[in-house]
């Protein structure tokens, strides 16, 4: 009851892009007007990148799924058709080119420099990486989409229940196991930076 | 208890999507760069089965539109993985080396020539995926001329990564650029020859054309590196296909082989049939032969005496009935028969075969001249623009002659055997202007011949790197461009046209240009341009103007006054075969250069720009109040520049500075902010709006945690405490488990409160800047 009420707050904070919005930019992209493509990058490009590098597990490949993605948003915008759910259409381009990246990683012989998930010369905040860190490796790889999806794109859960075919129930459970495991992680991170 | 946890949940969330926001990219113009280049990939896809010239013209002005939108975009700040796995190459005539890393991102194009360095021109590839790269690339080569359906051959050599990854990664690039255009395609694998990679650097060729010469000279001794490595890409694919053929193509797992794919294009050339004509009509004249029927033998594309050749083997029976066998070496270009051998067939190599005719008659240039004027009616003395060159047209040596009189244009072709009129045509000449200009240019104005014209056409020749012996259509007349007498040459060769403008006086070009010659096909479509402008006569070099004169046009030009410009300085000099006055000086913060030319006193060039070293007499405010423009941008409106480039909102900045300054001469507004643990640095200029400079760091002095205390959060911990107790209406007595963080919700940094009071938990969202209350909730504790 208590976690429902929360979970609506939650979600109602990210008004950044409306669907409306982004179904009149898709339009014009496919008009032509590719500048429209840069506001949907602004207005999306977190929840790509994060939607992205939860399924990849590296954000050199994460950002280059994000390029790509965007790329390959310009090229479909004409087949698309507005929906109430131009955010989905999004993510599901970008599931598929984080998978593709995934296949094609398989078959290339990896080093371990470029696994290493978050590179210590990524120009953030060390917080900000400990964060990112933290959701790679503490998470199951559905627990790590969920929280993506909830935390950086505003999803509900009903939502992103829809959006991986899964029971609401099963997200519900897998995300407040994920947000036990963050926090731990990060109380205790919090603490050894104290000291 | 569960209070707590919705608290941290929330900060959990925060804290995910604060991280992501920050690391994810933010170069959506690389996206866009992307776009524009993978729109010519869909256009090329279009128009790629259409074999018509049209299906070339529509890969042009795509992959146009994307070199015009190229300078746009500088290096974005996209990338990661910068080491490099392979280097592709791409030889056509530009030689272009694409670095990419092992996710085959470029990380850097070079131009290995002068060609190349025009093809990339300002466009930037930095993160793009290889195939994007590939694409603007070869769609720039089309735009340029290079490939076209004339000779549309590539050769891309991959070096690095290892041979199985080499070999997929040369199949993909030669699927993608046989899929944008009907190319010819040949793919090799470089590997590691020290000889070879001498030969390269000694001659300024890619290693891949290196590897490529040397393995047709491998196939056929007959040819040496060193003549073989003038010739275009398309050239030696045409001659390789001939030395391979009947040997195997592909199936060989060598990985240093080369794999070709398509067809290169004869496309420059006259064509077998054609040449086989040629060839005939010279056994005919010389032997008296006749054909047999299907007695062609084989006819494939050569390099021989310097030049494509077909090389031509065939049997025909004499006028006596001998049966003979023929070889035959015809320009492919001009149809030009250079070498012919003739042998009797039955006979083998033993007997030389001695032709009973030797048609030598021909009649002379002059001979052909008189019949061409007396058939136009014409004396010689009223005639101009007379030219006259030998061409062979359907096989028959002609003389092309063309001459203007009393407003007509008349265009001849006498052959050279008989002196019989094949061709006559008689038009209005459309620049035709008054009886007194008929005068021709080239017999009036001679003052100083300095160069001659055969010296003009070597430079000329030699500035476009091609051979005499090789162009064809060669036109030259002297005509005045700008005041100054010039020698126009056009010519043609291997499907070009140039069209060259090389000053009388010092021989130096001054006007190139290199076109694809749309009419070519063979030699007998030749259309000389023939414009004869009216004669410019009027501005002789004779008046000469003294360097006061010069100044005083100078500033008079430049609206300035004598006593308020310092730093002057004038010399005379020769500027593209004008002698000139240089004149410089400065007045008021800019520059002013100015060429004028001696002999007529008009300004050649003029320049303004702003002076970097310039300090205003007294204050900075001096520019902007006398000379610049009045402000076009207002400091607002270059903030929310700057805001929305870096992609936050106003309200969740803090420590704002913005004040106007000069960064190079260009006046602009210095704009720093920070923004949740970043630095923001811009420059915006102020007559444009538009960004000079925009950088953004990590900023040292930021804590999440203490941030209360830093001068963004405007409101205090204490006063949101009291902003929530006075809203919740308590006593701050009453109140007990007291929490306050100050975290970050979408953007804004806020106070999350949480309190209890009586049987109530409180929580509360404060706006840490404003003070507003964000959000309020009251529940009953249980």
């Amino acid at each position: 009851m208590l976690l429902f009420t929360l979970t609506a707050v939650t979600a109602q904070r990210i008004p950044d892009a409306p669907s409306d919005v982004l179904n009149g930019l898709i339009a014009d992209v496919a008009a032509g007007n590719i500048d429209s493509l840069g506001e949907i990058y602004s207005l999306t490009r977190s929840s790509v990148y994060g939607y992205a590098l939860s399924i990849v597990k590296n954000h050199s490949d994460a950002e280059d799924v994000t390029h790509d993605a965007y790329v390959a948003i310009a090229t479909s915008a004409l087949s698309y058709t507005p929906s109430d759910k131009p955010m989905a259409w999004i993510l599901t381009i970008a599931k598929n080119l984080a998978l593709m990246t995934l296949r094609k990683r398989r078959e290339r012989e990896l080093d371990e420099a470029e696994v290493a998930a978050i590179p210590d010369t990524l120009d953030i905040l060390p917080a900000d990486k400990m964060v990112l860190r933290e959701c790679i490796e503490r998470l199951s790889d559905d627990e790590r989409e969920i929280v993506m999806l909830h935390a950086v794109t505003g999803y509900k859960h009903r939502e992103i229940a829809e959006f991986l075919d899964m029971p609401l129930a099963t997200v519900l459970s897998k995300y407040s196991r994920a947000i036990k495991k963050l926090r731990a992680a990060l109380t205790e991170e919090h603490g050894r930076m104290r000291k | 208890m569960k209070k707590t946890t919705k608290n941290e949940e929330m900060t959990v969330n925060a804290r995910v999507r604060t991280a992501v926001e920050n690391a994810a990219p933010n170069d959506a113009a690389s996206v866009i760069n992307d776009v524009k280049a993978g729109q010519s990939v869909m256009v090329d896809m279009q128009t790629k089965k259409t074999k018509r010239r049209g299906a070339w013209r529509a890969v042009v002005a795509a992959a146009l539109a994307l070199v015009l939108m190229g300078g746009a975009f500088a290096g974005g700040m996209y990338f990661s993985d910068a080491r490099v796995a392979s280097i592709v190459a791409l030889d056509v005539n530009p030689s272009i080396e694409i670095s990419v890393n092992k996710k085959e991102r470029v990380l850097d194009v070079r131009a290995l020539n002068d060609d190349a360095a025009a093809i990339i021109g300002d466009m930037d590839f930095k993160g793009s995926t290889l195939d994007v790269t590939v694409n603007a690339l070869v769609g720039a080569m089309v735009r340029e001329g290079y490939l076209s359906d004339i000779a549309n051959s590539i050769l891309v050599s991959v070096d690095g990564g290892g041979d199985e990854y080499a070999s997929r990664l040369r199949e993909h690039v030669s699927n993608l650029i046989g899929a944008m255009f009907d190319g010819a395609v040949m793919t090799q694998t470089v590997t590691p020859d020290k000889e070879l990679d001498a030969l390269a650097d000694k001659y300024g060729i890619t290693k891949g054309k290196a590897r490529l010469i040397a393995e047709i000279t491998t196939q056929n001794p007959r040819h040496t590196f060193e003549e073989l490595v003038a010739l275009s890409i398309n050239e030696l694919n045409l001659i390789r296909t001939t030395g391979a053929a009947g040997a195997e193509n592909g199936g060989s797992s060598r990985p240093d082989e080369i794999v070709s794919q398509g067809t290169p294009s004869a496309g420059a050339y006259i064509g077998a049939d054609k040449a086989y004509e040629y060839a005939l009509a010279h056994a005919a004249a010389n032997y008296g032969a006749v054909t047999d029927a299907a007695a062609l033998i084989k006819a494939p594309l050569d390099y021989e005496h310097g030049v494509m050749v077909y090389e031509l083997e065939f049997y025909a029976y004499s006028a006596d009935g001998e049966h003979l066998e023929f070889e035959y070496d015809v320009n492919a270009l001009t149809g030009e028969i250079v070498g012919f051998e003739c042998e009797l067939a039955d006979k083998g190599d033993s007997g030389i075969y001695q032709p009973p005719v030797v048609s030598g008659s021909s009649v002379p240039e002059s001979e052909a001249k008189a019949t061409a004027l007396a058939h136009a009616g014409v004396k010689e003395s009223d005639i101009y623009a007379y030219t006259c060159k030998r061409d062979f047209e359907n096989g028959v040596e002609v003389y092309e002659i063309d001459f203007k009189c009393a407003g007509y244009e008349y265009d001849y072709e006498i052959a050279v055997a008989t002196g019989a009129i094949v061709k006559s045509n008689k038009e209005v000449d459309d620049d035709y202007r008054a009886p007194e200009t008929t005068k021709a240019p080239e017999t009036t104005a001679a003052p100083s011949t300095a160069v001659t014209e055969a010296e003009a056409k070597a430079t000329a020749l030699s500035h476009a790197g091609v051979k005499e012996s090789d162009i064809y259509a060669y036109t030259c007349k002297r005509d005045f461009e700008n005041g100054v007498e010039v020698y126009e040459i056009d010519f043609k060769c291997a499907a070009y046209e140039y069209d060259y403008e090389i000053a009388v006086a010092t021989g130096k070009i001054v006007k190139s240009n290199k076109e694809v010659d749309d009419d070519h096909r063979a030699p007998e479509t030749t259309k000389t341009p023939e414009t004869t402008k009216a004669p410019e006569t009027t501005a002789a070099p004779s008046t000469a103007v003294t360097e006061a004169e010069a100044k005083a046009t100078a500033l008079s030009h430049a609206g300035v006054k004598e006593s308020d410009i310092y730093a002057y300085t004038c010399k005379r000099d020769f500027e593209n075969g004008v002698e000139v006055y240089e004149i410089d000086f400065k007045c008021a913060a800019y520059e002013y250069d100015y060429e004028i030319a001696i002999a007529t006193g008009k300004i050649v060039k003029s320049n303004k720009e702003v002076d970097d070293d310039y300090r205003a007499p007294e204050t900075t405010k001096a520019p902007e109040t006398t000379v610049a423009p009045s402000t076009s941008v207002t400091e607002a409106e270059a903030k929310a520049t700057a805001l929305s480039h870096a992609g936050v909102k106003e309200s969740d900045i803090y420590a704002y500075t913005c004040k106007r300054d000069f960064e190079n001469g260009v006046e602009v507004y210095e704009i720093e902010f920070k923004c949740t643990g970043y630095e923001y640095d811009y420059e915006i200029a102020v007559a444009t709006g538009k960004i000079v400079k925009s950088n953004k760091e990590v900023d040292d002095d930021y804590h999440h945690d203490e941030h209360s205390t830093s001068g963004s959060a405007s409101v205090t911990a204490e006063q949101a405490k009291s902003i929530a107790l006075t809203h919740a209406n308590v006593d701050a007595g009453s109140v007990y488990d007291y929490e306050c963080e100050l975290d970050r919700e979408h953007g804004t940094d806020v106070y999350e409160i949480s309190f209890k009071s009586g049987r109530y938990e409180f929580e509360y969202e404060i706006n840490a800047s404003t003070g507003a209350i964000i959000k309020s909730d009251r529940e009953f504790d249980d």
